[in-house]
C-alpha cells in the first residue's frame, strides 16, 4: 500500500501545478501542458448569469489562425464539431464554452485542456484534400462572378427567407434579373451536383421563375447520374472551369444587360 | 520514389533566409492593421505576400484576439515549397507562461515574447517551441513596428524606386 503522505505530496504538487489568477469578473486557470509551440495552456473560468463556464475568449480560433486554419471551414469542420462534441463544448461567437458544475471542476478543467490541446493540433493538420480542392475551386468561381457582376445585382449563398428559412435550398450567386434572375451554381463535387438539383427542382415546383447555369469544376469527373438532372434543369452550363475565357464572356454579355 | 522529407534548416540558414531582403510598399502598415474577419467573429488579422529578393516565398500575417487585445501574433512563413510552410518568427504578445523545454527556462504570463525556429528543437520535432522574452516591444503597434525593422524587411519606394531600410520609422 503506498504511503499516504506520498499520496497526499501528489495530490498537492498536481494541484499547485494548475496556476490560478483572479481578475474582478473572471479567473484565469493555467495548465503546465503545452501547445506545439511550446506556450502553455490556459483558460478562463466565467460567471455567465447563473451558469459558471470555461472559455477560451477565442483563443483557440487565434492560434489556429496562425497556422492559416480556418477550423469551421470545410475539410476541418466535420472534426471540429465531433471533438467539440465528444467533450461537451459548444461554439459561441468565436469562443469556445464549456458549461461546469462546481462539484465536477477538476474533470472539467482536465477535459477543456485536452480539447484545447486536441483542437490546436487539429489545425496543423492538413485539410481534408478534396474538400480543400472544392472550396478553392468556389472561391474563383466566387472571384470571377464578383468581378464581373456589380455587388448591388449579386446575392451570394442566396435562399429565400419566406419559402426557405431553414436554407434547405441555398443558390450560389442569385443574379438580378428583370424577367427571371440568374441562378449560378458552381459544381466540383457529386454532392454539390444533387443539391444544385434539389434547389432547381424545388423551385420549379413552386413555379418560381429562374435561369440556372452551371459552371463543373470538370463535367468529366463526375457520374453521369449526378450530372444529367442538372443538366436537364440548367439553361447554361460551362463543363470545365478553366474555360474562363467562355464563362467570363457569358456573364459578361448575358448577364450583366440583365 | 522516397517520401519527402520535411525541409530542416541550421542556424546559419535561418539567419540567411531572415536577412534574405524582403521589399514591402509604404503601405504595408496600413496593410497589416488587423481588421475584423467576416467569417471569424471576435478575430481580427491580415496576411501580406512577400517575394524576397532571393526569390523566396513569405508570408506575413498578423492576427489579434478581439476580447484579449494583448493576445497578438505577428508572424514569418516560410514556403520553402508548395507543399510546405515553416514559421520563422512570430512576435507574440500576452499569453500564458511559455517554458523552454530544452532550456529548462520559463517565460512569465503575460510577458511579450518571440518565437524563433531553432536548429535544436527542429531536432526534437517542434520547430516552434524555443521563445525569448522581449522588451522590444509592449503592444501589437510597437510589435509591427519592430517586426518590420527586423527580418530583412525594407521599403520599396514605388515613386523612385529607392530602397529604404525600416529601421528607423517610427509608428504614426
Amino acid at each position: 500500500m503506498m504511503d499516504k503522505n506520498i499520496i497526499d505530496s501528489i495530490r498537492s504538487q498536481v494541484a499547485a501545478d494548475i496556476r490560478l489568477s483572479p481578475t474582478a469578473d473572471r479567473l484565469r486557470i493555467g495548465t503546465p501542458l503545452t501547445f506545439d509551440d511550446g506556450d502553455a495552456c490556459s483558460f478562463f473560468l466565467i460567471q455567465q448569469g447563473e451558469q459558471l463556464v470555461l472559455s477560451d475568449l477565442g483563443d483557440i480560433f487565434t492560434r489556429a489562425d496562425y497556422q492559416e486554419t480556418d477550423l469551421r471551414a470545410s475539410g476541418h469542420r466535420a472534426r471540429f464539431d465531433r471533438l467539440l462534441d465528444f467533450y461537451g463544448m459548444r461554439e459561441d461567437s468565436g469562443q469556445l464554452v464549456m458549461a461546469v458544475a462546481p462539484d465536477k471542476m477538476g474533470g472539467a478543467i482536465f477535459s477543456f485542456a485536452q480539447a484545447s490541446l486536441e483542437l490546436v493540433r487539429l489545425a496543423r493538420t492538413p485539410a481534408d484534400r478534396k474538400k480543400r480542392a472544392e472550396r478553392k475551386f468556389r472561391a474563383k468561381v466566387g472571384k470571377l462572378v464578383r468581378s464581373l457582376i456589380p455587388a448591388n445585382k449579386l446575392d451570394e449563398n442566396w435562399y429565400d427567407r419566406e419559402e426557405d428559412p431553414n436554407k434547405y435550398y441555398p443558390v450560389d450567386y442569385r443574379i438580378h434579373g428583370t424577367t427571371a434572375d440568374w441562378w449560378v451554381f458552381g459544381v466540383g463535387t457529386s454532392t454539390k451536383c444533387l443539391k444544385a438539383t434539389v434547389t432547381c427542382q424545388h423551385y420549379r415546383l413552386l413555379k418560381r421563375k429562374f435561369r440556372g447555369v452551371a459552371i463543373y469544376k470538370n463535367e468529366d469527373e463526375l457520374p453521369k447520374s449526378a450530372t444529367a438532372p442538372l443538366d436537364e434543369i440548367v439553361e447554361r452550363k460551362f463543363t470545365r472551369f478553366g474555360d474562363d475565357g467562355a464563362i467570363a464572356a457569358f456573364l459578361e454579355n448575358e448577364l450583366s444587360r440583365t | 520514389m522516397g517520401a519527402r522529407m520535411a525541409t530542416f534548416l541550421t542556424e546559419a540558414e535561418i539567419k540567411a533566409i531572415l536577412d534574405d531582403p524582403k521589399p514591402v510598399t509604404k503601405r504595408y502598415r496600413s496593410v497589416m492593421a488587423p481588421r475584423p474577419r467576416k467569417d471569424r467573429p471576435n478575430q481580427l488579422g491580415r496576411r501580406l505576400n512577400v517575394r524576397s529578393v532571393g526569390g523566396k516565398t513569405f508570408k506575413v500575417y498578423t492576427s489579434v484576439n478581439a476580447r484579449l487585445t494583448n493576445n497578438f501574433s505577428i508572424g514569418l512563413i516560410w514556403y520553402p515549397s508548395a507543399h510546405e510552410k515553416l514559421t520563422l518568427i512570430r512576435c507574440n504578445g500576452w499569453h500564458e507562461a511559455h517554458p523552454n523545454r530544452i532550456e529548462r527556462t520559463i517565460i512569465q504570463p503575460d510577458t511579450c515574447h518571440i518565437h524563433r525556429i531553432t536548429e535544436r528543437y527542429q531536432l526534437v520535432g517542434k520547430p516552434e517551441a524555443y521563445a525569448e522574452e522581449t522588451t522590444e516591444y509592449h503592444d501589437f503597434k510597437t510589435a509591427l513596428q519592430y517586426f518590420f525593422s527586423k527580418f530583412g524587411f525594407f521599403l520599396r519606394d514605388d515613386d523612385y524606386g529607392h530602397e529604404l531600410p525600416l529601421i528607423d520609422k517610427q509608428v504614426p
